[in-house]
């Protein structure tokens, strides 16, 4: 201010300074914003949009001074503590001048919005680059200027807490002119991961599927799973999911966790942590078997001892120890049931208990396998005879002393006066059974009588002849024992030999020979009616 | 913050007499520079510049005005001294204008502070603008003055909300007829029996002129010559009201923003039965056509300067107006107005 008023206007002047030095009015400056904060400024098309649900589709970065530059103005990080409301400036660069005293324009109203993750923005209309200050200045510069354009937080008072920056270029100061701003970085939509995992306890080594369900449906990329803070591997986004089956998971309560890593339109996330509860793995118990290639032969003799290691679950590990007596003939390990045979030459003549031990590791237990014996001999000089000899068939015979010549004769008939038949019987001597077939063949001996005529009608059938008290002798001198046969009786009528019944029996397995056996031949229940005579049947005997 | 040299002033102080003679009751805790922006005039949109100068706080938050961002300040001075009751006796109080300017006594109401821009005798150069509830007059053409509109008002007719004689409804014919003195008891025209109590701002006042313009327009064009028992009246001021012991029988045009004001809260009420007087109109600011290129008025008034922006939408809505919208948007807002011709595109924000 010039002091070149005369004395008397010095009253006014008093007044100046006491106005000045209470007056704290001075041009806006960059000062007045706060501090400069890291983060980006978003310009959108829509009055229905912030960072929350915007697309990269809503971002303008230029357009004609003919209408409002944006519809929305936002930035993407939070403003400081204590912001209650932002609004936007302009500021119009003045030469030799502090930019922290240059003069700013503000370039819409304030607004208290706040979206989903506490980040302002302003949807209040925004001035035109046709706002007076901005036009001047582009005219100024002869046409074209470039400006800081700051998004101011501030709090309830309007003083600022802190501001974001961009650049403003303005070509030409009238509705025809056009604006720009730098193209902020592609928006990120952003993302959630559920996790599930396909059981919620397993046993170690059990394999578990940890599912990540990511969305919204158009994420692509990779999701990696970790138990705590150790990766487990990564699976490739799918139609919205990615698996990932692991047995590798930590004895314990680890809690998992999917971190899907973004692609070029979403953003990362972590899934909320899955803990799976993993238990140490039961014993399994084992069982071993040995077997030994020969358990004969000549002493010193090349001998493969094979073991085989069978788990009640899984396949064993652990180690097999072969064993003769208490002597350690090796070991070896065993893998997954796998266990490599033994070959040795170190078993000399005698007698040898072999046996495999299997001692096992994790949740295996140890197994002994049965004892097997094995006797080898020293070798000596061998020569080889051929001998032969021929056993003969043999054959069986049945011989009866009675012949048609010599019948046997029964007593004269005798009539039972009770019911009125005859009966009549005597001794049968000498059934001689001779069996001298190899193979221990066993013999059945059998009667039949034929019917009982008297040569002028008169006859009665076989039924009403019996062979009865047959008992076997021993033949002296012969292995054939007479206890070894069976006799069996058939009474006269109520057994009758109308067809063959079997008398006598000799066992298979028993010892060939000769059996002497007799019983007493009868006829009874005769019917009266018969007519008189002498009757004649034939008794046929037969032997298999 | 920008200092000007201020050790120079205090060296000259020390060495010459200080009379504080000249002394006003203009505040001494704050005096507008030669750089600033200063206005006078009407009653109805002296908060619209206030808050449009240093902001006011809507809901929760302040909401800055020009002057956080601005380097020369937009300084408005209200009609009547607001640091004292209407009816004290410092009610029209002088102001200093800029520092170093002969202080002068408050200009009150449109027409006043218009005056200060081109009446000869009456013109100082301190002022920038004024602000004016009606349109200019043909005197104001004829000086070369240039109006900017910025927002809509709402006129009405008020009456005492404790009570009042009046009808629910009163027409502009009826208005006519009451202001021309021609009906003198509320009973005439439905309300309850009373002698009718007309209350009109000062001559000078934009608001009386829009005021009687709506008159003459009801009445086929011809000038209503108003009854000599018209009571005059600070505009939009509820005070008129609780003073004046025959309230009950008072009403008087009243800007519906103000009405809204917590001063007017249970003091008076806005009559809106149906067919009630209400008249929208343009309020502006005036400034000389020699000053119309400065950058200032482009800065403040025009279409792409504060007034017009959405910066002050919320302001100029706190001091009971409607923003009007830019002619981007299809609104009147900041259009050079040169004629007698009120602007009628109310189109609002």
């Amino acid at each position: 201010m010039r002091i070149l008023k005369p004395l008397a206007a010095l009253a006014a002047s008093s007044l100046l300074l006491t106005g000045l030095a209470v007056a704290t009015a001075g041009s806006a400056s960059a000062a007045d914003d706060g501090p400069l904060l890291p983060g980006n400024i978003y310009l959108f098309n829509s009055k229905t949009v912030s960072l929350n649900n915007a697309t990269n589709a809503n971002i303008v970065t230029s357009g004609t001074n003919l209408t409002r530059p944006w519809s929305t103005i936002a930035v993407d990080q939070v403003c400081p503590a204590g912001t209650t409301q932002n609004f936007t400036r302009v500021r119009i660069p003045q030469v030799g001048v502090n930019p922290i005293s240059w003069d700013e324009v503000q370039f819409n109203a304030t607004s208290t919005e706040l979206d989903a993750l506490g980040r302002s923005y302003n949807s209040t209309n925004s001035n035109p680059m046709t706002s007076a200050k901005v036009a001047a200045y582009v005219l100024a510069q002869g046409g074209t200027a470039t400006l800081p354009l700051a998004f101011v937080c501030a709090d309830p008072m309007a003083v600022a807490t802190g501001y974001f920056e961009s650049t403003l270029t303005v070509v030409g100061n009238t509705s025809a002119g056009t604006w720009s701003v730098p193209t902020p970085p592609a928006i990120l939509a952003g993302t959630t991961v559920g996790l599930t995992a396909s059981a919620s306890s397993v046993e170690s080594g059990s394999p578990v599927t940890l599912t990540a369900a990511v969305a919204p449906a158009a994420a692509t990329g990779t999701v990696e799973f970790f138990a705590g803070a150790a990766s487990l591997g990564s699976a490739p986004v799918a139609a919205g999911s990615a698996a990932l089956t692991t047995s590798t998971l930590p004895v314990g309560t680890p809690s998992i966790t999917a971190v899907y890593s973004g692609d070029a339109n979403n953003g990362a996330s972590t899934s909320a942590p899955v803990v799976v509860t993993v238990t140490a793995v039961a014993a399994r118990s084992t069982t071993t078997v040995l077997a030994v290639s020969a358990v004969t032969g000549f002493a010193n003799a090349s001998i493969t001892l094979t073991p085989t290691v069978t788990a009640s679950l899984g396949a064993a590990d652990g180690t097999v120890t072969f064993k003769d007596g208490a002597t350690t003939l090796g070991s070896v390990p065993c893998v997954a049931g796998v266990a490599a045979p033994l070959t040795t030459n170190a078993l000399a003549a005698g007698v040898h208990n072999l046996v495999a031990e299997f001692v096992g590791s994790g949740p295996y237990t140890n197994s002994t396998s049965a004892v097997v014996e094995a006797t080898y001999e020293n070798e000596g000089a061998v020569d080889l005879q051929t001998v032969v000899v021929t056993i003969p068939q043999g054959s069986i015979t049945i011989t009866t002393p009675y012949t048609e010549g010599a019948p046997l004769e029964l007593s004269e008939a005798v009539l039972d006066p009770t019911d009125s038949t005859y009966s009549a019987s005597a001794p049968f001597e000498n059934i001689v059974i001779t069996d001298t077939r190899a193979g221990q063949l066993g013999f059945t001996a059998s009667v039949m009588s034929g019917a009982f005529t008297n040569g002028s009608g008169g006859s009665f059938s076989g039924k009403h002849a019996g062979l009865t008290g047959v008992a076997a002798t021993q033949v002296a001198g012969n292995a054939l024992l007479a206890t070894q046969v069976t006799p069996t009786q058939n009474a006269p009528f109520t057994v009758g030999l109308a067809t063959p019944k079997v008398f006598a029996t000799h066992a298979a397995g028993t010892t060939n020979g000769t059996a002497h056996l007799a019983g007493t031949f009868g006829i009874d229940q005769v019917p009266s009616s018969v007519t008189t005579g002498l009757y004649t049947a034939t008794v046929t005997f037969t032997a298999v | 913050m920008k200092r000007t040299k201020v050790a120079t002033v205090a060296a000259v102080l020390l060495t010459g007499a200080i009379s504080l003679a000249g002394a006003s009751s203009a505040s001494a805790d704050f005096a507008p520079q030669a750089r600033d922006v200063v206005g006078v005039g009407s009653d109805t949109i002296q908060y619209a510049l206030n808050y449009a100068a240093d902001g006011v706080k809507v809901g929760a938050n302040f909401s800055p005005g020009y002057n956080a961002a601005a380097d020369a300040r937009l300084v408005s001075f209200n009609a009547l001294n607001p640091s004292v009751a209407t009816t004290d006796a410092n009610i029209h109080d002088t102001i200093t204008l800029k520092s170093g300017t002969t202080p002068i006594v408050r200009p009150d109401g449109s027409g006043a502070g218009k005056k200060l821009l081109y009446l000869a005798g009456t013109e100082n150069a301190a002022v920038n603008f004024a602000r004016s509830s009606s349109a200019l007059s043909a005197a104001e053409v004829t000086a070369n003055l240039k109006a900017y509109p910025f927002a809509v008002d709402k006129l009405a007719i008020a009456v005492a909300a404790p009570g009042t004689n009046a009808p629910a409804a009163i027409t502009i014919a009826q208005l006519v007829s009451i202001y021309s003195g021609a009906t003198t008891n509320w009973n005439q025209i439905g309300g309850t029996s009373g002698t009718i109590v007309a209350m009109i701002p000062q001559a000078g006042s934009g608001t009386r002129a829009f005021f009687e313009s709506q008159l003459q327009a009801a009445n086929g064009g011809t000038a209503v010559v108003l009854s000599t028992g018209l009571v005059t009246v600070q505009e939009h001021d509820p005070s008129v009201f609780t003073t004046n012991p025959n309230a009950v029988n008072a009403i008087a045009p009243f800007s519906i923003g103000r009405a809204g004001f917590a001063n007017a809260t249970g003091v008076v009420r806005i009559l809106n039965g149906a067919g009630s007087f209400q008249a929208s109109r343009a309020v502006y600011d005036v400034v000389r056509g020699a000053d119309a290129n400065k950058a200032y008025v482009a800065t403040l008034f025009g279409s792409d300067g504060f007034l017009c922006s959405s910066s002050a939408t919320a302001l100029i809505k706190a001091a009971g107006l409607d923003q009007m919208a830019s002619p981007i948007d299809g609104g009147a807002c900041g259009t050079q107005v040169s004629t007698t011709a009120a602007v009628t595109n109310f189109a609002v924000n």
